[in-house]
């Protein structure tokens, strides 16, 4: 569903706007990790990596594996693609409009010559 | 700002213009300008409206095979330098995202443009869940009402 997808897109904004979410992704996209060997990497609290990962987890950036007592986390990085997708069509967008707006810029700035 | 250093939550795109930054800035504000290059090459048309104050709206709607309507409010409007305002297009779903339009003299008659296309504002973030009629209403309050 339309709406569904944009709200999911939002929330992959989110997550990675986030510069320890960031750098948790990039520790996950190396190989996956439980819960308590992130929080040794990271100098917060393993309640506020746990909360990071959660919202990775909403924005199904990360995975959860539950075997036992164990919480293996790994990195899905499907949803980034969408976000990627969302930055390449208004680049093109963008890029389109500004070349419009250079052409107008242009033919005024001849027609003030010619005058 | 994450955005001006293109993090992954935002799009940038810089073009070097030959013009004032009075008049790019001008291009993005009035309307009469707007609907003449704010279309798509294959649109036959496009009408637009704008009140360029903060907290004023604008609405631009491309002509084609169907019509694409653009529209948001302003949050900064400081000519020539700096505009920014919302972007709720039906091409993002209604979703609302911000675009900011720097502009910098770089001399001999030449402006660099960065446009900024933000999916959302970034100390905003942490505050998402939210929702985002909250959240706009409070970026706007931050700026004073003309």
């Amino acid at each position: 569903m339309v709406e569904s997808r944009a709200a999911r897109l939002d929330r992959v904004f989110g997550a990675v706007a986030d510069p320890t979410r960031r750098a948790i992704l990039a520790a996950l996209a190396r190989g996956g990790a439980t819960v308590g060997e992130l929080a040794d990497r990271f100098p917060i609290s393993l309640n506020g990596v746990s909360k990071h990962i959660r919202v990775l987890e909403r924005a199904g950036l990360v995975t959860r594996d539950i075997q036992g007592r164990e919480h293996r986390l790994a990195f899905d990085a499907r949803p980034l693609q969408d976000a990627a997708e969302w930055m390449d069509r208004y680049r093109v967008f963008w890029e389109a409009r500004l070349d419009a707006l250079e052409t107008l810029l242009e033919s005024r700035r001849r027609s003030r010559r010619r005058r | 700002m994450s955005a001006a250093a293109g993090g992954a939550d935002a799009l940038v795109v810089r073009r070097l213009i030959r013009a004032s930054r009075e008049e790019i800035f001008d291009m993005w504000t009035r309307a009469e300008n707007l609907r003449r290059w704010m279309r798509p090459p294959r649109a036959t048309g496009a009408s637009a409206e704008s009140d360029p104050r903060v907290g004023g709206r604008y609405r631009i709607v491309m002509h084609g095979d169907r019509d694409y309507d653009h529209h948001g409010e302003y949050l900064v409007v400081d000519r020539p330098s700096k505009l920014s305002f919302t972007w709720i297009s039906e091409g993002s779903h209604y979703q609302t995202s911000i675009v900011t339009v720097e502009l910098f003299d770089r001399g001999g008659g030449t402006t660099e443009l960065v446009l900024t296309h933000q999916r959302l504002p970034p100390d905003m973030v942490s505050r998402h869940e939210e929702g985002w009629t909250e959240i706009l209403g409070e970026l706007a309050s931050q700026w004073p009402s003309t």
